[in-house]
């Protein structure tokens, strides 16, 4: 069943279109992987779909209902959540106080477990509950930003660059955190520079160049493919 | 004598933190130096001032007709200097704003006329001694009410999910807004409470002074200002003691120096801040890291 589908869309800031009549689609359960250059517009591209920027032209459904142009407290609502580029946690909150943010939109009683389960899967948020967030690591803000938009229990997970400006262990260990969030069957929109990681636990990745998507396969087959090798993994052509 | 000024400075100070409070609030969510905010606490004062003389209200009745008066005075803030003006232009809606002040100030002086004007006598004004230390019941009414007041707020700020909604905003728009949080409404809220907040200490002003003028904002205005430099742009508690600060020191000024010194001091306080400590006395963040 298809949780996103997005259809010929155009968004750009002012005059200046950035996407030019993209689409893609995720189904339930998939981690989809978007890669792209410095410019491609991907983070256009996510923050279109979460309201931020409004499209052009084009329409973006979730579920079926077309949730283009509506506002981005909305979408959240609705099920879509975000972790933005640079780690958007909250810095003169606590680590605690983050998560709840994290479940803003929601109202039941069972947040205060969810935080407990959030603590358990990530120990180094538990151990810093009551500390502002802003002192703790690059890589611990990155998971609290992961397990803040996971409070909100979304249908779908948008992720930018979570790996961005991290250290090799630590993007090992988010990236192994997707997997299982993955096999705990939530459903993924990762995009990524790091191609290499991003690709192997994707089931379907898409490579977008100048606001247009130009690749479209699944994730072992792009890593494969030799123009997807060379521009984006770094390898040459013998 | 000193302990008297210092009661004296807790007086001044809480109706000073009363109006930062307010600024730093509406600064916090906008980074918007909310120019008509003086005029807000006017505009509470004269309400309070009109339900007691033509009303026959009592203090309780002027205090509650001033909030709601001036919550809707925020409202109409909201919809008619802020939200209209693009967000492309930082400045446009401090110029709107101060577009508002002028608005504001004009209807009270045809209104009320330029004079100052007597408050009447809205407590029974009991005097305490206590040592060397004489109280009034007027002042004592006075500090609770602030008090009570800030302590509130400071719990609503801290503790429920609309105050946790403020500080997100504060912190960015963006982040706010993809956890679900309303930015508008959040916006509205804020200029709700602060404009409420300014309508009570109008009223106190005017039960504690006895006399008020269509004039009084800009005072008001600027030295709301100088304690939410001090206290850091946009933090609460910040404002809170800040204004207690700024109270003491002008009494204290007043008491020991002359009153001619008293401004001369508050301006000193603000231009050393602005030179080196421009994040406020308790380091809260700068307006660059917005």
């Amino acid at each position: 069943m298809t949780v996103l589908a997005v259809k010929d869309l155009h968004a750009g800031y002012g005059k200046s279109e950035v996407l030019h009549g993209v689409s893609l689609s995720i189904a339930r359960g998939e981690i989809v992987a978007l890669i792209g250059a410095n410019g491609a517009g991907k983070t256009t591209l996510l923050k279109t779909i979460s309201g931020l920027v409004r499209p052009t032209q084009g329409s973006i459904e979730l579920e079926g209902t077309n949730i283009a142009r509506r506002a981005a407290h909305k979408i959240v609502h609705m099920g879509v959540s975000q972790v933005a580029e640079g780690r958007a946690i909250l810095n003169r909150m606590t680590v605690l106080e983050n998560l709840r943010m994290g479940a803003f939109v929601r109202g039941d009683p069972e947040i205060d477990r969810d935080i407990q389960e959030k603590f358990e899967r990530f120990p180094a948020l538990g151990e810093r509950r009551d500390r502002l967030a802003i002192t703790l690591s690059g890589g611990e803000q990155q998971m609290l930003a992961i397990a803040r938009a996971l409070m909100a229990k979304p249908r779908l997970l948008l992720l930018d660059e979570p790996s961005l400006g991290l250290a090799p262990m630590v993007v090992t260990q988010i990236f192994r955190t997707l997997r299982d969030l993955k096999t705990e069957g939530k459903t993924i929109f990762l995009v990524e520079q790091n191609a290499r990681q991003a690709l192997r636990i994707a089931d379907k990745g898409y490579v977008l160049e100048r606001g247009k998507i130009v690749m479209e396969d699944t994730g072992d087959s792009l890593l494969d493919d030799p123009e997807v090798q060379r521009t984006y993994l770094g390898k040459h052509a013998a | 004598m000193i302990y008297q000024q210092l009661i004296n400075g807790l007086m001044l100070g809480a109706s000073y933190s009363l109006v930062a409070i307010g600024y730093t609030l509406i600064f916090g969510v906008l980074g918007l130096l909310y120019f008509a905010h003086g005029e807000v606490f006017m505009v509470g004062a004269f309400v309070g001032l009109y339900l007691v003389i033509h009303a026959g209200a009592n203090i309780y009745m002027a205090l509650l007709g001033a909030t709601i008066a001036t919550a809707c005075l925020g409202v109409f803030a909201v919809f008619a200097a802020v939200r209209p003006v693009s967000k492309d232009y930082p400045l446009a809606p401090l110029i709107s704003t101060i577009g508002l002040t002028i608005v504001l100030q004009n209807i009270a002086t045809y209104i009320f006329g330029g004079q100052t004007v007597a408050f009447p006598e809205t407590i029974e004004s009991i005097l305490f001694h206590f040592g060397p230390v004489t109280i009034s019941s007027v002042q004592i009414f006075t500090l609770a009410v602030a008090i009570v007041l800030m302590v509130l707020l400071w719990l609503f700020i801290e503790n429920t999910k609309m105050g946790r909604a403020i500080r997100a905003t504060a912190e960015n728009h963006e982040t706010a807004a993809l956890l679900g949080v309303n930015v508008n409404r959040v916006v509205l809220v804020t200029f709700i409470l602060a404009s409420a907040i300014a309508g009570i200490a109008g009223v106190l002003d005017g039960v504690k002074n006895s006399a008020i003028s269509p004039f009084m904002g800009l005072q008001v205005a600027i030295k709301g200002l100088v304690v939410m430099l001090l206290g850091g742009l946009g933090n609460v508690r910040g404002a809170m003691v800040a204004g207690i600060l700024l109270g003491m020191i002008e009494i204290l000024t007043a008491a020991y120096l002359g009153s001619s010194m008293r401004d001369f001091f508050t301006f000193a306080i603000l231009i050393l801040i602005l030179l080196y400590r421009p994040t406020g006395l308790f380091g809260t963040r700068t307006i660059e890291e917005r």
